[in-house]
């Protein structure tokens, strides 16, 4: 890890220590990552000779001080309810409430990259990615239109899937089995409008973990966080929360529409290499362990 | 032009629940809107938003959810809540009500105490 990537991940670690309970913690430190890539990816607009590394200096010193921010988090963020989401575990009684009252919840939406994936059979297909407006135009009043999700935007980027994950066996753990049940290799050409000057092309897995279990005994949103992986060249992966903005490879969790007993959640990894013939997930928090090995088929069957 | 300190904190939480009133927003998203619409009057130190955020939604002014950016990142969107729209306009009164009474004691004006 460079000089300035380390400073980012303390600044980080500083800022979010205080916060006891851990998926709590990997959730906010993972919403400050965020925050810091887009201010980079602003001055290196704004001042396109700016190095990366100053960008990064520039955007950490604009954060503030991160003891401060911490103590203010750690007064926030308490942990007594997310150990009582790990007490629940172990109280039918607050389960079966829970079930009754969860039953018809639903998660988040998300881009159909699935429609993209049944699409695909047909060759490369246009990758339609959101385009802020005022970063083009300079326009401060053009509106975000983050709220268009079926407005997409034509870019130069194309995306075609190389290998095919076409579903793996079920793995117990805890009190809930899981499941990868859909995916692809994908590999991606032309110029990020984000991100000019991002060589392609690069290569991202993007799977569908399936989790089946009762409301308060599966697994948590948050805890999602915690799964890392390996591939079949022996590259690791690192999970959300250490990854995140750190600039090393690691897998994005982000938690997909439920409905009942089951929850979705699509997991993206960046630069997984395209003759990786397996990857696997591993998962180890909270005193559950499972790992899954997913295959990548160069054939669609 | 810096504000003191003591008046920017005062009012972070009117001007944070005020940016939401008529679009959800990702806390980048809104120190860039912040500094836009003051026309950079408000700078703040851009960590110390996420505590402001993240003890509203711990009191329910505020909901989020995430969202994936065409980068593939997520990013946290905040709403605000009914109960935070109350909050927005018992802030606002208030606000109002300070903002007469400064101005009325720095101009003299008609409510101001006077001697004669």
């Amino acid at each position: 890890m460079g000089a300035d990537n380390r400073r980012e991940a303390e600044w980080l670690d500083t800022a979010t220590k205080g916060i006891r309970f851990g998926p709590d913690r990997a959730a906010v430190r993972s919403e400050l990552a965020a925050h810091l890539e887009d201010k980079e990816a602003d001055f290196r607009r704004i001042f396109p000779d700016m190095s990366p590394e100053e960008a990064r200096a520039r955007a950490l010193e604009e954060m503030g001080q991160a003891e401060e921010i911490g103590r203010e988090l750690g007064r926030i963020h308490t942990p007594w309810l997310g150990y009582l989401w790990t007490a629940s575990k172990w109280t039918l009684g607050l389960t079966l409430t829970l079930a009754l009252v969860l039953w018809g919840w639903r998660g988040l939406s998300a881009l159909d990259t699935w429609r993209m994936l049944e699409e695909a059979n047909e060759g490369k297909v246009p990758y339609g990615a959101l385009v802020y407006e005022y970063y083009l135009s300079g326009d401060p009043e053009a509106p975000f239109p983050r709220q268009e999700w079926e407005t997409e935007v034509e870019t130069g980027i194309t995306r075609t899937p190389i290998r095919w994950v076409e579903g793996t066996e079920t793995v117990r753990a805890g009190l809930y089995a899981l499941q990868v049940t859909r995916g692809a290799l994908w590999q991606f050409e032309g110029e990020s409008v984000e991100e000019p000057g991002v060589q392609s092309p690069r290569y991202a897995l993007e799977c569908e973990l399936t989790v089946t279990g009762l409301p308060g005994l599966s697994l948590h949103p948050e805890a999602a966080y915690y799964i890392s992986g390996t591939d079949s060249l022996g590259n690791t992966y690192q999970n959300t929360g250490q990854g995140h903005g750190t600039g090393e490879p690691y897998i994005l969790a982000m938690e997909l529409e439920g409905q009942g007993l089951e929850q979705r959640f699509r997991l993206s990894v960046w630069e997984v290499p395209p003759e990786a013939e397996w990857f696997r997930l591993d998962y180890d928090w909270g005193g559950v362990e499972w790992a899954i090995t997913v295959p990548l088929k160069e054939e669609r069957t | 032009m810096k504000f003191d300190k003591g008046l920017i904190a005062g009012s972070s939480t009117l001007l944070v629940l005020a940016l939401l009133e008529k679009e959800d927003m990702y806390g980048y998203q809104m120190i860039e809107a912040l500094a836009r619409r003051s026309n950079d009057a408000f700078q703040m130190q851009e960590g110390t938003l996420y505590p402001i955020l993240h003890a509203l939604e711990k009191e329910k002014y505020l909901s989020s959810y995430q969202q994936q950016a065409p980068t593939g990142r997520q990013r946290k969107y905040y709403r605000l809540t009914k109960k935070g729209k109350r909050l927005l306009d018992e802030k606002r009164t208030e606000w109002a009500a300070f903002h007469k009474g400064v101005e009325d004691v720095l101009s003299g004006g008609a409510n101001a105490l006077s001697y004669s």
